[in-house]
C-alpha cells in the first residue's frame, strides 16, 4: 500500500480534474437535453442546495482521506447533533446557544475519534465504526426513538437551511465559505502541507518535524465540526430532529471525495475536486429524477458511477 | 505489523522449557482472551438474568448468531488477505430475494437455491475482477456493489415482500427454522462450515497462501503465488457465504424482503474484528471469528434481558468493538517492547 503511494509523483499538473470537468459538461448538456426543466432557475438552485448539503460533508471527508484515514461516524453525528439542537430549542433555549451546544456535542465525538486513533492506536475504520454505532445509539436515546419538534423557534431557525441571502439559498453561502476556508487551509497554510505530508508518508512527516499525532487528531475534529454544521442545516430544512437522519451519508461523502480525485490512501486530492464531485452526484441525481427513473435504479447508476470515477482516476494515474 | 508479531513470537519461544512455552502460547493466544470474555459475559448474565441460560433462550441465541456468523466466515478470508468487503449485507439481501422469487415461480428448491447463490457469486466475481484486473482499492467496488446489489433486490421485489413462495411445512423451511438433535439447524450449519473453513485456512496450501498475501502481497507474488486468482476466489467465497446467510434467514422468516441484511456488513466486520482479525491483513483465525460472532450475539441478547432500552444498545456494541481492538493493540504493544 505504502509502496504505491511513494511511487506516485508529487507534482502533477494538467490532467488533474480534467476528466471531472468533462464529466460535468457532459452531464449538464445531457441534462438540459433530457429535460427542459433542468436549466429552470428554481431547479438550478435546488441542485446547488443539494451540492451544498452533501458538499460540506465531502470537504470534511477530504481532510480525513488526505491523511489516509476514514471517518464513518459523520452520518451518526448528523443525527446526534440534529437531535441535541432540536431538544435544546424545544426546551426554550435561544437558537444560537442551542446550536453552539449541539456543535460542541458533535466536536466531542470528534475528540473521542481523534484520541482513540492517535493515543489508543485503534485503526480509524474501527474507531469511527464504533463511534458511529455509539453516537447513533445516543441520538436514539435522547430522542427516545421518535422525532423531536423544534417548537415555536422552528420558523426563525428555518433561515439557515431554507432562507435566502441576495437571492441565493443560505446553505450555498455556507458551503462557499467552508470551501474557501478549506482551500486556503489546505493550499496556503503549513497545517495544510502537514496534512498532505502525513497522508503521503507518516514516517517521513515525523522525521521532518511534523507532529503527526496532532495533525491526525485535528482532521477528525474538523470532520466532526463540518458534520455538525451540516446537521444544523439538515435540521433547519426538515424542522424536526430525527435521530435516524444522516444514515448512509458517510458513504455519500466518501463517494464525493473519491469522484473528486481524492485518494483513499492519503496525500492526494483537494477541495476543488470535492466541489466537482458533489456537483456530479447532485446533477446526476437530479437528471435521474427529472427523467423519472425509479429510486431503485438510481442506486445502480450511482454504484456504477463510483466504479467508473475510480477507473478513470486509475487510468490517469497510469499515464502520469 | 505482522512481521513484528512474528519476531516477538520467536523471541519468546527461545526462552523457557517446552511445557512453559506451550502454556505461554495458550495464554498469549488471542482466542484464549476472547473465550475468557465469553465466559465472563455468560457468568455475569446468568447472575443478572437467570432466564439467559434457559434452553429456549440459548437455542434462540444459537440460531440468531448463525446468520451473521456464516457471513463472517467469508468476510474473515477477505480481511486476512488485507481487503474489505462492504457488499456482504446487500448480497445477503439480493440472494434472499432472488431465491424466494425463483421459488415463487415454482422452481424446485435446489434450483432456486443454486440460482440465488449464483447471483451472489456473480457479485463476488465483479468485486474480485475490479480489485484484481482494474487494480481498485477493495473499498470502492464493494461499496458500489453494496449499492448495486441492494438496488437489484429492490427491483426484483419492487419494494414489496415475497411471501408464500412455498407451502407451510415445506422442507425448505427446515434450513432456518428446524433443528437437528435439538440444535437449531442454522447453528449446525454455522458450526460445520466453521470447521471446514478452519481446515481450509489452517491445514491447506490455500490457507497458507491467504496469510502470505495478507502479510506481504509483493513477497507472496514473488514467491510464485497467483495473487489475483486467490483474491478473486476469496471475494467470490465471501459473496457465497453472505448469500448463504441470506438464504438461511429467508428459510427462517419464510418471507423475503429487499431490505434483508441492510447494515449487516458492519455487524459482520465487527464480529471479525472482535474475534481478533486484523484489518491490515495477515492475521485472524476461524476460531476467533466464531467467538466474535458469539460475543456480538450474547451482548445483544444480554442487553435485552437486563432491560436496557433498545436505543442504548448501540452504545455498548460500539464500545465493545473499540475496546476489543484497543486491548489487542495493547497486547501487541507489550510484546513488541519486550
Amino acid at each position: 500500500m505504502s509502496a504505491t503511494t511513494a511511487s506516485r509523483p508529487t507534482f502533477r499538473n494538467l490532467p488533474r480534474g480534467f476528466g471531472l470537468v468533462i464529466a460535468l459538461v457532459v452531464l449538464i448538456v445531457a441534462a438540459s437535453l433530457i429535460s427542459p426543466h433542468f436549466l429552470n432557475p428554481i431547479n438550478v438552485l435546488n441542485v446547488l442546495r443539494q451540492v451544498a448539503l452533501y458538499g460540506i460533508l465531502g470537504v470534511g471527508m477530504t481532510f480525513i482521506l488526505l491523511t489516509a484515514g476514514i471517518d464513518l461516524s459523520i452520518s451518526s453525528i448528523v443525527g446526534f447533533v440534529g437531535v441535541v439542537a432540536a431538544t435544546l430549542m424545544g426546551m426554550g433555549y435561544p437558537i444560537l446557544l442551542s446550536c453552539l451546544l449541539a456543535v460542541g456535542g458533535g466536536l466531542i465525538i470528534g475528540v473521542i475519534n481523534g484520541l482513540g486513533i492517535v493515543v489508543g492506536q485503534v485503526p480509524p475504520f474501527i474507531m469511527t465504526l464504533g463511534s458511529m454505532v455509539m453516537t447513533r445509539g445516543i441520538a436514539l436515546m435522547i430522542a427516545d426513538g421518535s422525532t423531536v419538534n423544534l417548537g415555536p423557534r422552528g420558523d426563525e431557525f428555518f433561515f439557515l437551511g431554507g432562507g435566502f441571502i441576495l437571492g441565493v439559498p443560505t446553505p450555498i453561502w455556507v458551503f462557499a465559505l467552508v470551501c474557501v476556508v478549506a482551500f486556503v487551509v489546505l493550499r496556503l497554510s503549513p497545517f495544510g502541507r502537514a496534512i498532505y505530508a502525513v497522508g503521503s508518508s507518516p514516517e517521513a512527516a515525523r522525521l521532518a518535524g511534523i507532529n503527526v499525532g496532532l495533525v491526525t487528531f485535528s482532521v477528525y475534529l474538523i470532520s466532526a465540526g463540518l458534520a455538525s454544521l451540516s446537521a444544523l442545516i439538515f435540521l433547519s430544512r426538515l424542522s424536526v430532529g430525527d435521530p435516524n437522519s444522516g444514515v448512509g451519508l458517510e458513504l455519500e461523502a466518501i463517494t464525493i471525495a473519491v469522484i473528486g480525485g481524492t485518494s483513499l490512501f492519503g496525500g492526494e486530492g483537494g477541495i476543488a475536486g470535492t466541489i466537482g464531485g458533489a456537483m456530479v452526484l447532485a446533477i446526476l441525481a437530479n437528471i435521474l429524477n427529472l427523467a423519472g427513473v425509479s429510486p431503485f435504479s438510481q442506486q445502480v447508476v450511482k454504484g456504477l458511477i463510483i466504479v467508473f470515477a475510480v477507473l478513470l482516476e486509475a487510468g490517469r494515474r497510469r499515464r502520469a | 505489523m505482522n512481521d513484528v508479531h512474528t519476531d516477538a513470537k520467536v523471541d519468546i519461544s527461545a526462552e523457557g522449557s517446552v511445557g512453559c512455552r506451550f502454556i505461554r502460547s495458550i495464554l498469549r493466544s488471542r482466542e484464549t482472551g476472547i473465550a475468557l470474555a465469553i465466559v465472563i459475559m455468560v457468568a455475569v448474565l446468568a447472575i443478572l438474568a437467570p432466564s439467559f441460560l434457559s434452553a429456549d433462550n440459548v437455542s434462540n441465541n444459537a440460531r440468531n448468531m448463525s446468520f451473521v456468523g456464516i457471513a463472517v466466515l467469508g468476510e474473515a478470508l477477505v480481511l486476512i488477505i488485507g481487503g474489505i468487503d462492504l457488499s456482504v449485507g446487500s448480497i445477503w439481501g439480493v440472494t434472499a430475494v432472488a431465491s424466494a422469487a425463483l421459488m415463487s415461480y415454482g422452481l424446485p428448491t435446489p434450483v432456486a437455491i443454486a440460482g440465488g447463490l449464483s447471483v451472489a457469486a456473480l457479485f463476488g466475481l465483479f468485486n474480485g475482477l475490479c480489485i484484481t484486473l482494474l487494480r481498485m482499492p477493495p473499498f470502492v467496488p464493494t461499496l458500489a456493489t453494496m449499492s448495486i446489489a441492494r438496488a437489484t433486490a429492490l427491483m426484483i421485489t419492487r419494494g414489496r415482500s415475497i411471501d408464500e413462495f412455498r407451502p407451510i411445512g415445506d422442507s425448505f423451511f427446515e434450513l432456518g427454522g428446524g433443528s437437528i438433535l435439538g440444535v437449531p439447524t442454522p447453528f449446525v450449519l454455522f458450526a460445520v462450515l466453521s470447521i471446514i473453513m478452519w481446515v481450509l485456512l489452517d491445514r491447506t496450501i490455500f490457507g497458507r497462501r491467504l496469510y502470505a498475501i495478507g502479510g506481504n502481497e509483493t513477497a507472496a507474488r514473488l514467491s510464485g503465488i497467483d495473487v489475483d486468482r486467490m483474491k478473486i476466489a476469496v471475494y467470490v467465497l465471501s459473496a457465497l457465504f453472505a448469500g448463504l446467510a441470506g438464504l438461511v434467514e429467508v428459510s427462517y422468516l419464510s418471507s423475503a424482503i429487499a431490505n434483508q441484511g441492510t447494515g449487516k456488513e458492519l455487524n459482520v466486520i465487527a464480529a471479525a474484528v472482535i474475534g481478533g482479525t486484523n484489518l491490515m491483513g495477515g492475521e485472524g483465525t476461524i476460531l476467533g471469528v466464531f467467538f466474535g460472532a458469539i460475543i456480538l450475539e450474547i451482548l445483544r441478547n444480554g442487553l435485552v434481558l437486563i432491560g436496557t432500552d433498545a436505543y442504548s444498545q448501540g452504545i455498548f456494541v460500539g464500545l465493545v468493538i473499540i475496546i476489543a481492538v484497543f486491548i489487542d493493540q495493547l497486547r501487541k504493544g507489550v510484546w513488541r517492547r519486550k
